[in-house]
């Protein structure tokens, strides 16, 4: 049998952008509702809701004569930026903070957060940490350890260094993680 | 995992965003450049005569107001009904059936042997909830190049090792298959977040 695995793998592991889509398609439809109500109630001889579409054609066609330039000015880069910011959204590869997991024939994805957590209860376990003494943060190739020892009783970073080698290397993701172990010098006391 | 189209997501907020920052651009490069604004008024001017004019000429019979403004209503409506679709069309892909094989009958007719895709549920769920390092599951499917997916998704406590829940999950979606008689292809996803972070912790301190 051979599964789409590397379809659902990159759809797992990148943004469907959905969210956005959704967001913009709402929001053209309420101003284009917006705009076809001012219509109808122009064409029916009713009072305008804000403005009539005279008055709206009126003052884009003035808009180089309006006061102030400034404000004029700033409104057109907020909402060039807010193009831009769009385009670039639309281009970026859109990577969700995933890994994919080797596992025989199977497609697994884990969070980088489920990584992190594993991580740090190996090494709490290992350097004889109280829980939250670790600190780990998983990112797309790299993970970071920081122990905080606990005042006075030292922890040994070649044991605790081996052991989040082992851990990473068990679970042979991909992208694969280097690692960086940092041992804090400050203790935390009363733990 | 869905059929949502994501070439078309990433295409529409492209287009929103180049028409964005064009219209922003004009409008911000008003007060600097003189040029564009006389431009801009000019225009402004006499696209304001040509739609009086316009505007004068095609007026509705019985009525004030031109055939201009109807069909700009009706733009506006084809816009609506656009976005709506674009809207609608995300989703979907799920699939009701995780396992299909004809058998042929002994009368030369062949029918089709289904395996629904909440017995999976069913199966997978009750196996799962009763771990104690995960929080939640969930199991759906998909249907993917027309070929269904069972997509089990896996919430664990802090700290567990997701190559062991792989590896047990794995052991679940074996037996799974084994009851089916075939494998179906299988998506297994581990979550974070804020249901993993609350869940009371089971170590032993």
């Amino acid at each position: 049998m051979s599964a789409p695995y590397a379809r659902i793998v990159r759809r797992e592991t990148h943004s469907p952008r959905t969210a956005t889509t959704i967001l913009l398609a709402v929001l053209i439809i309420l101003a284009c509702a917006y705009a076809g109500t001012e219509l109808i109630l122009h064409m029916l001889g009713q009072p305008a809701l804000l403005v009539t579409p005279a008055d709206a054609w009126t003052w884009v066609a003035t808009l180089p004569t309006l006061e102030p330039l400034a404000a004029i000015s700033a409104g057109g880069t907020l909402v060039a930026a807010i193009g831009l910011l769009l385009i670039l959204h639309s281009i970026r590869s859109g990577r969700l903070a995933r890994h994919e997991m080797v596992l025989g024939d199977r497609a697994v994805i884990v969070d980088n957060g489920v990584l992190a957590s594993a991580i740090a209860r190996r090494v709490e376990t290992v350097a004889r940490v109280p829980q939250g003494q670790a600190a780990v943060s998983v990112s797309h190739r790299r993970a970071i350890v920081e122990v905080t020892p606990t005042s006075g009783i030292p922890v040994d970073e070649e044991s605790v260094r081996r052991a989040v080698e082992e851990e990473i290397a068990s679970y042979d993701v991909r992208p694969a993680l280097r690692h960086t172990v940092r041992i804090k010098q400050i203790g935390a006391i009363g733990s | 995992m869905n059929d949502t189209n994501r070439a078309l997501n990433r295409v529409f907020i492209f287009v929103v965003g180049l028409i964005l920052l064009g219209v922003g651009a004009a409008v911000a490069a008003l007060p600097f450049w003189d040029w564009w604004a006389s431009r801009w008024q000019e225009f402004g001017g006499s696209a304001n005569t040509v739609l009086t004019d316009a505007f004068a000429a095609s007026t509705m019979p019985g009525t004030d107001f031109s055939w201009w403004l109807v069909a700009a209503v009706a733009v506006l409506l084809l816009v609506v009904i656009i976005m709506i679709m674009i809207i609608a069309s995300v989703g979907g892909g799920g699939s009701r059936e995780i396992y299909r094989r004809p058998i042929s009958k002994q009368d030369g007719s062949s029918d089709n042997v289904l395996v629904d895709t909440s017995f999976a549920t069913e199966a997978l769920t009750h196996s799962l909830d009763k771990r104690p390092d995960l929080v939640g599951s969930t199991v759906g499917a998909f249907t993917v190049k027309r070929q269904p997916v069972l997509h089990l998704g896996v919430t664990p406590r802090q700290g567990a090792s997701p190559r062991l829940i792989a590896e047990q999950a794995g052991i679940l979606l074996d037996n799974l298959a084994r009851v089916v008689g075939d494998a179906p292809a299988t998506c297994l996803t581990i979550h974070s977040g804020l249901r993993a972070k609350l869940g009371h912790d089971q170590r032993v301190r």
